[in-house]
This record gives C-alpha cells, sequence and structure tokens, in this order.
C-alpha cells in the first residue's frame, strides 16, 4: 500500500472512530484542549507580564544609559554637582536628577509612586519619558492642546499615569504637604498603561512637599557616544571611592535592570510553567487511557486489516494518524482556549492574581508564537508517545511481568530496585537549584510518579492475591464481593490498571499541591503573629525626613494610653555586589529576648559564646534564612557587612523566617552600631499600648497630633487579613491548577468507567443470563470501584504527602529562599479524597445504569 | 541682539500667573540712567535678558573661526520657593558655539535649567554668569571678561579685554536712545542695551589639541519685558567690528510677508563716540557717491540664500545693506551656521561670523543673527 493510500486510509479510519467513539475523544480533545490552554496562557501571561515590566521599569528608569542609585535610598545631591563637574573625564554626555517618593497615600486603595524630575535635564538624558506623555486635558477631561512640561513648574501639576485617569474622572486629586492639603493639577498623563499608580512632578516641587531639599533618589545618565559603559562603570566607581561614596551609591545599567526584573519574577513564572506542564503531564495519563480503550474496540478492525496484508509499521502509522488527529484539535483548541484565558486574565483579573507582588497591571499582550507552536506539538507529542507505548505494549507488560515476577520472586531484587530507586531520588534532589528553579527536585517528583505508576498496577495483583484470602469469610458471604475482590487480582486487567496510574498521578499533585498551600499558608499566620508583637504599627504615609523622627516618638510618647514606642530602621546593603539590596533592620532588644522579637528556627546563639573573638568591628546579628539560603552561610558563619561607610564583621547568631523579604533580611540590635552611625531610614513605629487601653480611644488621641497626616496606623489584625488576602491572590492562579488537575483525573474515571462497561456488556449479560440481579451487578461493580479507587486514592495520598515534603523541604527554599512548616490539612485531605471517590462512583453507577438502559432497549 | 523663542516647553499661554503677567504688561522707559557695574550683572525682575559674546578668532595655523557664547535668562513668573537647588522663578538657556570652516558647520551645545543645581547660577552685582561647565563673567579688579567652557566636544578660554585709551578701558555703549532701543514703532516695545564692541580676545582652544588663540569680539547685553510686537516674526542682526576700530550695529525686525516693520542701526567711532550713519558713509567712501536722500533707511536685501537640511529654513546668509545709496555686501565666513536650538529655546536659527565688504574690500567683521526663518518667533513664558 502506498503511504498516500495509507494516508488516507487512516484518515477515514479515524473519522469513522469519532463516529463510534464520540464521548471518549471528545473528552480526549476538551482535556488536552484544557492542559495546552494553561499552559498558552501561564506563556502568555509571563512573557506579557515580563514584558510590562521591563517596559515600566525601562521607562520609570527613562531608558537611560545607565542610573545611580542611593543605597540608601536618598543620596545627597552634592553627588550630582560632583559629576557635572567631571563628565568630561568621565565620557557623560548630560545628566538628570531624580526624586523618587514611594508608597504615597492619594486616598485610593493602593499607594502611589512619585517620580520626580528635572523637566529641563530629563528630555536631554531620558528623552523617552517623554514620548509616552500625553498633554493638557480639557475641561472635559479629554485628550488635547499641546505638551507643555513648564507647565510642570508650577506646584500642583502633574502628570498621572493611566490607571490613575480612569480613577480620577469626576475627583480630585490632593497630596499632604507640610502647609496642609496641596490640590494637584493634573497636566496629562501618559499612554502607556504599562506604567501604574505613578505621579510625574517636577523635582524641585516634590523635594519641597515631601520636605527632602537636596535629597536625590537616583541619577540618571547619557554616555557621550562611544564611551564604553564597562569602562565608565569603572570609572564612576574609583569617582565613587575618591569621594568617599562608594558605600552610598550603586550602579544599574539596561543588563542589571532586566536581570533584576527576571530574577523577581523568575521562581513566580517558573512554578507557573511547572504547573503548567503537570497539568499536561496528568492528561497524557488521560490520553493513554482513552487511545488504549480505544484500539482495544478496535482490535476487530486490525484483525481484519491484518489479514488484508496490513504491516506492522503501517498499523503504528494508522495509530499515530488516528491519534494526531485527536491531539491536534485538541492543541489548537487549547491555544485557542489558552489565548482568550490569556485576554480574560488580562481584561478581568490579572492584577487580582498576583496581588501586586509580582506584577500589577497588563498592557498589551505578547504572543510568543514560537512557544505556543511548541506547546501545540506538546500536545501533539503526548498522545504521539502514548500510542507507542500502547503500540509496543505486549513488550512493556512482559517486561512488567518480568519485573513483577522478579520482585515476587526474589525480596533482594525488589529490595534492590528500591535502593536503586532511592539512590536516584537522592541524587536528583540534592541537585541544587538551577538558576533559581529546583530543576533537580522536579526531576524527581517526576521520577517517584513514574515509579508509582509502573510499580502500583503491579503490585495491586500481588497485594490483592494476598489479602483477599485474609477476608475469605466475608468475601465468600456477598458473592458480588468474591467476584469484585477477585477482579483486583486480575493481571492484564489495563482499564483498572489505567484507572490507578491515572488517580495516583493527579490526585497525588493534588494532594501535594493542597498540602503545600495550606502549610505556607499556616506558617505565614504563625510567622505573622510572632512578628508581629506590638499593638499598632505607625508606617510612614510619605518620605519623612529623619529630624522629624524625634518629634514622632516624643509626640507618641505624649499619648497617654501608649506604653513603649519602638523605631525600626532599614538600611539596604549590597552583598556580593548583586543587584537586590538586602535590608538590615535595626530594632532595639537585648540578645537574651531574641526570641520573643524574631521568629527564630532552630538554635540562637548569644554574643558570649564568642567571648574571645569580641571586638569594636564585630556586631551579632541574626540574618532570614532567605538571605543564608542566597549567601550560602550558616548561624555562627561571620560574613563582612559595610554599613554607610564602616566595614563590620557580622557573626550570625541565630536564624529567623522572613515573608516578606524573599532575598532575606539581616537584623541587628541597635545596641550593637556603636555611636548610631549608620544611615538608614524610618521603616515603622511598633506601639504597644498600656493594658486595658482600647485601640479606638488611641485613634481619638491620636488624630488630635500632628503625625495623623504623616503616618497611617494599623493594628495587627489589618495587616493580618491584608497578608492573608494578598496570599489568598497570589496562589489563585495555583488553586485553578489544583481545580484543573482533579478535574482531568475524573475525565479519565468517567472514561474509563463507559469503556468498562461498553467492554464488559457480555460479561454482564451474561451473569444476567445465569440469574443475577440488576442489584448484585450495581453491587459488585461499586464494590470493585470502591476498591479500586481506595487503593489509588491511597497511594495517591502516600505520594501526595512525599511530593508534598519536595515541594516544601527542597523547591520552596530553592526557588524562594525560604522554608515552611509542614502542615497536613486533614479536613481538605479527607475532603478531596471523598470527592474523587464519589466522583467515581457515581461515574460508574451512571454509566451502569446507561449500559442498562441501553441492553434492555 | 539674540534670540529667544518659542517652543512647545514654553507656549506662550502657558502656565503664568497673574505675577508674570504684571511683568510682562511692564513697559521700561526711556532715559534710564546705566549704574555699572551692577547693570553688567542680571536683572531678574525684568522678564528676559540675554548677554551675548561673539567674534573671530585666529588659530596657530593662521586659521580663522568664529565663536559665540549666549546665556539668556528668563522670569518664570513662578514664585520662587525655598528649595534653592531648582529655583523655577528663573530659567537659564545657555548656547554656545564655534564656526569652524573646515569643518563646515557649528559645533554647538545648548542647556537649559534653573538656577540651583550643577552651578546654574547668576548674579546681579555685577556679570556672573555659570552653567555647569561654562563660565562667562567680568572681573571688576581688572574690568575684563573671562569665560570658561569645557566640554566634551571642545574647551575654550578666552579673556575679552575692552578697548582702552590712555590706560583706561572705554565705557560700553548704549544702543539706541542712550540705551533705550525701541523695537517697533509702538515705544512700548524696547530694551534696555548696550554693547561692549571691539573686545581683543585671547585665550586658547581645544578640540583636539590645545591652540592658543586670538581676535577681536563683541559682547551685547540686553533686558526687556516686551521684546516683540506681535506682527514681528524674526529679525536680522548685524554687529560688524570695523577694521579702523569702529564698530556697526544694523538690525531690522521684520513682518510675516518679509518686508522690514522696525529697523535701527547705530554707529561708533574708534573712541566709542556714537556717530550718524552719515558719518560712516563720509569716512568710507568718496564724497562723489553721497546721497543723502535714503539718510535714514537701511535697505536689506538678500543675495544669496541657503535652505538648512534640518529645519528646511531658507536663511538669506548673503545680504547686501544699502543705505545713502552705497552697497554693502555681507559674506558668511561659511554657510551652514544654523544654531539647532530645539533642546533649549525651541528653534532653529542662523548665528554665524561674517564678513563685510565695501565693493572688493573687507571692511570688518563680526556676526549675524537671522531669526524667525524656520517658524515665526513667539518670546515670553
Amino acid at each position: 500500500m502506498s503511504l498516500k493510500n495509507l494516508f488516507f486510509l487512516a484518515l477515514q479510519f479515524t473519522f469513522g472512530i469519532f463516529g463510534r467513539q464520540r464521548l471518549k475523544w471528545s473528552i480526549t480533545i476538551i482535556s488536552l484542549g484544557i492542559s495546552v490552554s494553561l499552559l498558552t496562557a501561564v506563556e502568555i501571561v509571563n512573557k506579557t507580564v515580563i514584558g510590562e515590566l521591563e517596559r515600566a521599569s525601562n521607562v520609570f528608569n527613562g531608558f537611560a544609559d545607565l542610573n545611580i542609585e542611593g543605597k540608601e535610598d536618598y543620596f545627597d545631591e552634592d553627588i550630582f554637582n560632583k559629576l557635572v563637574k567631571n563628565k568630561i573625564e568621565l565620557g557623560i554626555e548630560s545628566l538628570s536628577p531624580v526624586f523618587i517618593a514611594r508608597k504615597i497615600d492619594l486616598g485610593f486603595e493602593k499607594t502611589i509612586q512619585v517620580l520626580a524630575i528635572d523637566i529641563f535635564r530629563a528630555p536631554k538624558t531620558t528623552p523617552f519619558l517623554f514620548k509616552d506623555l500625553q498633554p493638557f486635558f480639557d475641561e472635559n477631561e479629554k485628550v488635547s492642546g499641546s505638551l507643555s512640561l513648564t507647565s510642570l513648574l508650577s506646584k500642583d501639576s502633574v502628570f498621572i499615569s493611566h490607571d490613575l485617569f480612569e480613577i480620577k474622572k469626576g475627583k480630585d486629586f490632593s497630596i499632604k504637604t507640610k502647609d496642609g492639603e496641596q490640590k494637584l493639577e493634573i497636566q496629562g498623563v501618559f499612554k502607556d498603561r504599562s506604567i501604574q499608580r505613578l505621579l510625574l512632578m517636577d523635582i524641585g516641587n516634590a523635594q519641597s512637599i515631601f520636605e527632602m531639599e537636596g535629597r536625590l533618589s537616583r541619577i540618571d545618565l547619557r554616555l557621550n557616544e562611544g564611551t564604553d559603559l564597562n569602562v565608565l562603570k569603572k570609572k564612576l566607581n574609583i569617582f565613587f571611592i575618591e569621594n568617599g561614596l562608594e558605600n552610598s551609591i550603586r550602579l544599574r545599567d539596561d543588563v542589571s535592570r532586566k536581570s533584576e526584573i527576571d530574577e523577581l519574577s523568575s521562581a513566580y513564572r517558573k512554578n507557573l510553567f511547572v504547573l503548567g506542564m503537570t497539568s499536561l503531564f496528568v492528561t497524557f495519563f488521560l490520553l493513554y487511557a482513552i487511545i488504549e480503550l480505544s484500539f482495544v474496540q478496535q482490535r476487530r478492525d486490525f484483525k481484519l486489516l491484518e489479514r488484508l496484508g496490513l504491516k506492522k509499521t503501517q498499523f503504528f502509522f494508522l495509530m499515530s494518524v488516528q491519534t494526531s488527529v485527536f491531539t491536534s484539535i485538541g492543541s489548537f483548541l487549547g491555544i485557542f482556549l489558552g489565548l482568550g484565558f490569556a485576554i480574560f486574565l488580562g481584561q478581568m483579573a490579572i492584577g487580582n492574581l498576583s496581588s501586586g507582588l509580582i506584577f500589577s497591571g497588563f498592557g498589551e499582550l505578547k504572543f510568543p508564537f514560537q512557544n505556543l507552536i511548541i506547546y501545540w506539538v506538546f500536545g501533539v507529542s503526548a498522545g504521539l508517545i502514548a500510542s507507542a507505548l500502547i503500540f509496543f505494549q505486549q513488550e512493556i507488560y512482559r517486561k512488567e511481568n518480568h519485573l513483577k515476577n522478579l520482585f515476587l520472586k526474589s525480596k533482594l531484587a525488589f529490595f534492590f530496585f528500591l535502593l536503586v530507586s532511592l539512590g536516584i531520588l537522592y541524587f536528583l534532589l540534592n541537585i541544587g537549584p538551577v538558576k533559581n528553579t529546583a530543576f533537580g527536585a522536579y526531576l524527581a517528583i517526576f521520577f517517584l510518579i513514574l515509579l508509582f505508576i509502573v510499580l502500583v498496577p503491579a503490585l495491586v495483583p500481588v497485594l490483592a492475591k494476598k489479602t483477599i484470602p485474609f477476608f475469605s469469610n466475608t468475601f465468600t458471604k456477598s458473592g458480588w464481593l468474591t467476584l469484585a475482590g477477585y477482579r483486583l487480582t486480575s493481571e492484564n486487567n489495563f482499564i483498572d490498571k489505567n484507572v490507578i496510574r491515572a488517580i495516583i498521578t493527579s490526585f497525588s499533585l493534588t494532594i501535594a499541591m493542597v498540602i503545600m498551600i495550606s502549610s505556607f499558608r499556616d506558617s505565614l499566620v504563625n510567622w505573622l503573629d510572632s512578628v508581629l508583637e506590638a499593638d499598632l504599627y505607625l508606617v510612614k504615609k510619605s518620605n519623612i525626613q529623619d529630624q522629624s523622627n524625634i518629634h514622632a516618638t516624643t509626640t507618641l510618647k505624649k499619648i497617654s494610653l501608649v506604653d513603649t514606642v519602638q523605631e525600626v530602621r532599614i538600611s539596604y546593603v549590597d552583598v556580593l555586589s548583586e543587584s537586590i539590596k538586602v535590608p538590615v533592620i535595626s530594632k532595639k532588644f537585648e540578645h537574651k529576648r531574641n526570641k520573643e522579637v524574631l521568629p527564630i528556627i532552630g538554635q540562637a546563639f548569644m554574643p558570649k559564646d564568642f567571648g574571645e573573638e569580641i571586638h569594636k568591628n564585630r556586631v551579632f546579628v541574626y540574618a532570614s534564612e532567605g538571605f543564608l539560603n542566597r549567601y550560602k552561610l550558616k548561624v555562627r558563619n561571620i560574613f563582612a557587612l559595610n554599613l554607610s561607610g564602616k566595614a563590620y564583621e557580622a557573626v550570625i547568631l541565630g536564624k529567623y523566617r522572613d515573608y516578606g523579604r524573599q532575598y532575606g533580611s539581616v537584623t541587628i540590635p541597635s545596641s550593637e552600631l556603636t555611636g548610631g552611625s549608620i544611615q538608614s531610614r524610618l521603616s515603622h513605629y511598633a506601639v504597644n499600648l498600656k493594658d486595658k487601653s482600647l485601640i479606638k480611644d488611641f485613634f481619638k488621641e491620636f488624630k488630635k497630633t500632628t503625625l495623623s497626616d504623616q503616618f497611617s496606623v494599623t493594628n495587627v489584625n489589618q495587616i493580618k487579613q491584608k497578608s492573608l488576602k494578598v496570599f489568598d491572590k497570589t496562589f489563585t492562579i495555583s488553586y485553578f491548577l489544583v481545580f484543573t488537575s482533579l478535574f482531568v483525573s475524573i475525565f479519565v474515571v468517567i472514561c474509563s468507567s463507559v469503556s468498562q462497561v461498553e467492554i464488559r456488556s457480555s460479561e454482564f449479560r451474561l451473569m444476567r443470563f445465569l440469574g443475577q440481579s440488576r442489584t448484585f451487578l450495581i453491587k459488585q461493580v461499586i464494590s470493585e470501584q470502591i476498591m479500586l479507587s481506595l487503593i489509588s486514592v491511597i497511594f495517591g495520598l502516600f505520594l501526595g504527602f512525599i511530593i508534598s515534603v519536595i515541594l516544601i523541604e527542597v523547591v520552596n527554599p530553592q526557588t524562594f529562599f525560604w522554608t515552611i512548616d509542614m502542615r497536613i490539612p486533614f479536613k481538605h485531605v479527607i475532603f478531596m479524597s471523598s470527592i474523587t471517590v464519589l466522583s467515581i462512583l457515581i461515574s460508574v453507577i451512571v454509566c451502569f445504569s446507561f449500559f442498562e438502559k441501553k441492553s434492555s432497549n | 541682539m539674540a534670540l529667544t523663542s518659542h517652543r512647545p516647553l514654553f507656549p506662550r499661554d502657558s502656565h503664568s500667573n497673574d505675577d508674570s503677567k504684571n511683568n510682562m504688561s511692564k513697559i521700561i522707559l526711556p532715559n534710564k540712567k546705566f549704574n555699572f557695574p551692577s547693570d553688567f550683572g542680571a536683572h531678574p525682575e525684568m522678564a528676559i535678558e540675554w548677554w551675548y559674546l561673539t567674534g573671530w578668532l585666529r588659530d596657530l595655523d593662521n586659521k580663522d573661526l568664529g565663536f559665540q557664547i549666549t546665556f539668556f535668562r528668563f522670569k518664570t513668573g513662578i514664585s520662587a520657593h525655598m528649595n534653592k537647588s531648582f529655583d523655577s522663578s528663573q530659567i537659564i538657556f545657555a548656547h554656545c558655539a564655534l564656526s569652524l570652516p573646515a569643518v563646515g558647520k557649528l559645533i554647538s551645545i545648548s542647556k537649559i535649567a534653573r538656577p540651583g543645581l550643577a552651578n546654574v547660577k547668576f548674579s546681579n552685582k555685577d556679570m556672573y554668569l555659570s552653567f555647569e561647565n561654562i563660565t562667562f563673567y567680568r572681573l571688576k579688579e581688572t574690568g575684563k571678561y573671562y569665560l570658561m567652557v569645557n566640554e566634551p566636544d571642545f574647551s575654550l578660554k578666552l579673556i575679552a579685554s575692552p578697548p582702552s585709551v590712555n590706560g583706561s578701558f572705554l565705557q560700553p555703549i548704549l544702543q539706541g536712545e542712550k540705551g533705550f532701543s525701541q523695537k517697533g514703532p509702538d515705544s512700548k516695545f524696547a530694551s534696555y542695551y548696550y554693547s561692549r564692541p571691539n573686545l581683543i580676545t585671547k585665550g586658547t582652544l581645544k578640540i583636539k589639541k590645545d591652540s592658543p588663540v586670538k581676535g577681536i569680539g563683541w559682547l551685547d547685553h540686553e533686558w526687556t519685558n516686551n521684546l516683540l510686537m506681535k506682527d514681528f516674526i524674526g529679525w536680522d542682526w548685524v554687529g560688524i567690528n570695523l577694521i579702523g576700530g569702529e564698530s556697526l550695529m544694523v538690525f531690522r525686525l521684520r513682518k510675516a510677508d518679509g518686508s522690514t516693520g522696525w529697523a535701527d542701526q547705530s554707529y561708533f567711532d574708534k573712541n566709542q563716540v556714537k556717530r550718524s550713519i552719515k558719518e560712516f558713509r563720509k569716512e568710507k567712501m568718496m564724497e562723489s557717491l553721497i546721497d543723502y536722500r535714503n539718510d535714514k533707511v537701511i535697505v536689506w536685501s538678500a543675495k544669496r540664500f541657503w535652505a538648512s537640511p534640518r529645519s528646511t529654513a531658507e536663511y538669506p546668509v548673503e545680504q547686501y545693506l544699502y543705505f545713502h545709496g552705497k552697497k554693502f555686501h555681507i559674506v558668511p565666513l561659511f554657510e551652514d551656521q544654523e544654531v539647532d536650538a530645539t533642546d533649549s529655546t525651541g528653534n532653529f536659527y542662523w548665528e554665524g561670523a561674517v564678513k563685510l565688504f565695501e565693493g572688493n574690500t573687507e571692511i570688518g567683521r563680526g556676526y549675524m543673527e537671522l531669526t524667525g526663518y524656520d517658524k515665526p518667533l513667539s518670546i515670553g513664558f
């Protein structure tokens, strides 16, 4: 038969099969579609978000050739003067000063950022910033007129991002200043929607409003043509050292900005991708099960074709074409569903999905066509691999039986096999992260699942044979139970094997994710409980000069209800010259109280344990596990800590948990810093009220003070609620994937049940002919399914537990740099297990009734 | 005379408060008593002001080149606030250009900022102007002007000494009527204007290597509240240091149809005594050719236009000046001396070194300014 004829025969065969097995193949197409759609949506969201992040970051940085930033947020503007003076020698064409005020409360739900520029210098240095500005609004707030940057010189003039423009409609914007409330006049809007919650102001006005005259956040540089960026960076570093500025300044260029974005979002992106792949993996079992069922039902056709002279390879071709047609349609459907899903996310909910942790907005969707084609190929390949596996199933079964026999006959061989498997697992789990992805851990999970789906279906008949005799009395009393029990002992029941495989895979992954997420949530709650030690927290609404801190502490202490006021300060340091700044938190506490103040994990040491080594440049600190993981440090290690130009040897006394900072933090008792010389930024005030004092009474008193304009006050419950809300929103997409996985698993069971009833129709007819009642048959089928699903669920639970341990103990520290305490959410687990068993039963009963109706007709 | 203009950054009807409107409407009056050295310095209460030093230099290889440095000061009308680093009540522009025939176009710098950060400042006590790495000032003790430009493309250090008689520097010459230079038929439009021609200039120019330079310069300083009438779209201005030590300044304000709406001129002898334009003729021309019929009118006539590839403006870079029936010929050092100030004052203009010929005889060298050829000028904030 020519290839052309074979191809047409295959197509005809495929359409014929679809006519006979519509439900099965439709479910396959839909399930594959859902899995591919998840991958597609995740990919589009990732690409778009990263693109948006990069763009927003670049616009925010004005696409400058180089940014000079203060390590501790603000630096003296005299640096700008010095740079201008030396710009010829440095090879700089132009410079522009920037002032940034963060977390400014304009009375919206979310705080905003103020980007303040020098409107005269910025157009030369960062012209791109102005390409996105749309000019004046007329009275109806429509865009009109021509752009006038000098309009920004007026104290009340601002440009706003598009999202603020949407919020603004019909409302007045005002900002609190030292002189009272300043109403803002909107001069224009940023066209680019990736820029969000941003207010553009003149630098002179911003410095005055926030009482930060003489302070800058950033200097943007444009280089002379021919200036080598790396050479300039070296020169600047020398320049900073010569001017004693090396500890207050750092450089950021396009490459470091990109890598920072990549680094910040990589854990989130990679984990989403892995979850998408997991869903495809689960669907693979559905494909496998359905293709196997379908081929079994086509045996007669195949026999006929074999008689007509079809060769083995031609059979394989026939099967491949058949599978490819359906999986191609499924993958196509998936791509389009994914596009729709991504658009939906973009338009409706994306801002909430990560709760602004990773990204806050979504402009134009980016379609990475190349990757979408790859995902389409993934989908089709899953079908082809399944076909190939089934085609060579005899060989596989033979090996499986061989393996099984080997295990049964030789316990030594079984233990050797287990030992080798454990060895492989150990090796994979110790590979370590590759570019912040727990590559080895993911491989280990994959290996474990493979191990289970190979071993469990082979072990079930063996275990059944050994177990059933113990219950022989019970089994003999009820004939239907005997039949159901002995079905489990059947070694060649491929439908049951597929059900076991599908349930184990999907259920274990579902359970693992549920355990991980609830463990994380519990750990977060515990962490919040231990971190939030005070009654109230005062956080700056805007940037306040350090001088006002003394005033704030004094004012707070004057409130009669206040017992203690604790000032928490943060300074940011570069460790190993990485782009991420590590916060160093200084609080007032004694080492002996470390466990009360910090959520310490494990043993914490005291300075006296390092007795003879104490000297004036040595400080005793506590480091978060994120910090320790990132810099490969351990408790009792010593590292160099450079704070405001003063070099310290920092001894790590203990490890604490800090979910608030993915890349870690260092906490230092303020008494350790002799002379209190470090430049730092006020983070917040922790206020404890006197016994029996009511928070509402404090608020009354607080509102009377001048601080009420500068600080926002939150109580412990508000912080907890907000944190958990953020957490739940962040994991929304994970919950979605958990349910998809479970959904696909139930699909597998439904398909298997449908096929089972069809395939076993003659068996059931014979039973009825022999006089067995319908009830007997229903009881038999239900018992079979209960046993099958219980066994699968138990193994699934076991596997899920192991996977969750890997996710919690290996994946989390390697990707997020923190650990969580494992908590098994028994209620959730029981609920999920019941749902799975129940849905299996319902699907079997429905199929059985359907079959009964069909046969009686 | 020097240029300021309209740009998107500064629309005429843009944000200006009542204070600025009041300032703009405050007319300046004739018969001002100039008070030096404070009048060398800035007048921040006035809306617009500029200092303008131009000249010809000769380098070590005996090659001629032109230079120009201009500082503009604008009062924005926004009241000065406490932030001294960004004083928005004033804006400073600095333009600096070299006319090098070998390059065939200008090497220019233009900057804009508020006084405060990065050494951007001016003084109202004497002339002291600085903008980042450009400093231009007069030293009271010596009476000389000092210019230092240190930019990526070139650096220039000059000392400009006014001409002296019997060991004393000559005083600035007051243009117009005793320094009151009317800029249109309506006397509300005028400026206070003095010049310092024939400045003996020497110093160092570094483009690729240091080269001593010397030559003759011309300084203008002008300030006003109301400069340009609505009908006028630009001007042609020329200031020439004549070979005999005299100086000639001629300008006209053009209407949209190209006709002259207002013109003025001045001629000072080598002792800086003002002479009538008739006397300029007498000294330089044969008596037989004297024709007094067009005594008060100087006619500008374009001999050759040059079209800029950047702005597409067509500038009359070579012009004839007719007065008293005699023809004088303005010839540029080279054609492309267009200044691209789109990133500061917002426009293009032609500002270049020129020679003045009478017949085939070169009688002086100076600078010519041609504005409003790319688009109509609109001055103000």
